[in-house]
């Protein structure tokens, strides 16, 4: 399916967050996801949140430091 | 009164919120003291930690302090700039249910921590709360000031960074990328409460 991921159109096979995140290489312990502008919650359920055609996916990374 | 440049409904609003501060370190000790010169007077500062001479590079603290309690130091050099306070000074190591309990009355939180899961626990605990929060990703190192800046997540959520440059790897905390940083912080806290644009 067709969904925007950070800003660009582009095509995935993944079904799911936690699926997005893989194929992308984010690692999911360190990045924070904005799902069609609502925050996820970090953890398993925003993992398995569904993804859907035109989906609009941006990840956050999470890095030390302050 | 510090900032002589209020308009009246600004004062109040700023004297009105209480913001919750997650670290007193390089970020939340100088994102307090911008919130305190801007005309924040309610404040809720978290901090198990102690001054140290290494921190001397970027955190709000003096040769002097080196040895006190974070959040003891830090109240006495808020209190330099505005004595008229209500600061709620807590030496506490948060965690996910004591972060929800320490800033239940706060209405902006700022993510001030150095640690990468503590981000992610500060999110865990805080993003379900609905409140207005503000966060930091990515400032180590020196120069690249144009990389660094203010995110909008959602409707309530602010991180300001570069979302890259950890701090670990020869990648050290310096004091001018950081100060960016906790600015950004502080500025979107204000915009929040004072209904600005980010």
């Amino acid at each position: 399916m067709k969904i925007a991921f950070q800003g660009e159109n582009v095509e995935t096979q993944a079904g799911t967050v936690g699926e997005l995140l893989s194929e992308r290489g984010c690692d999911a312990k360190s990045s924070l996801v904005e799902l069609d502008g609502e925050v996820l919650s970090p953890g398993a359920d925003s993992a398995a949140k569904a993804l859907h055609e035109g989906a609009r996916v941006d990840v956050f990374k999470l890095v030390a430091g302050g | 009164m510090t900032n002589l440049f209020l308009e009246d409904e600004e004062r109040k609003k700023l004297g009105n919120v209480r913001v919750g501060i997650a670290g007193a370190g390089g970020l939340g000790s100088n994102c307090a003291m911008l919130l305190v010169r801007a005309g924040v007077r309610k404040l809720v500062v978290c901090d198990f930690d102690r001054v140290e001479e290494s921190n001397l590079n970027r955190q709000f603290y003096f040769r002097d302090q080196i040895g006190m309690q974070k959040v003891a130091a830090l109240g006495e050099n808020l209190r330099r700039i505005e004595p008229d306070m209500e600061l709620d000074l807590r030496d506490v190591r948060l965690d996910a249910p004591a972060m929800r309990e320490v800033f239940a009355s706060c209405d902006v939180v700022v993510e001030a921590f150095d640690a990468a899961e503590s981000k992610l626990a500060f999110f865990e605990a805080m993003l379900p709360t609905g409140k207005k929060l503000v966060a930091a990703s990515g400032m180590a190192g020196w120069g690249r000031s144009n990389e660094i800046r203010v995110r909008k997540a959602g409707a309530n959520l602010a991180i300001a960074g570069d979302g890259t440059s950890g701090v670990g790897g020869g990648a050290y905390p310096q004091g001018a990328r950081v100060s960016i940083v906790a600015a950004m912080e502080a500025n979107s806290a204000l915009a929040f409460i004072l209904g600005e644009d980010l």
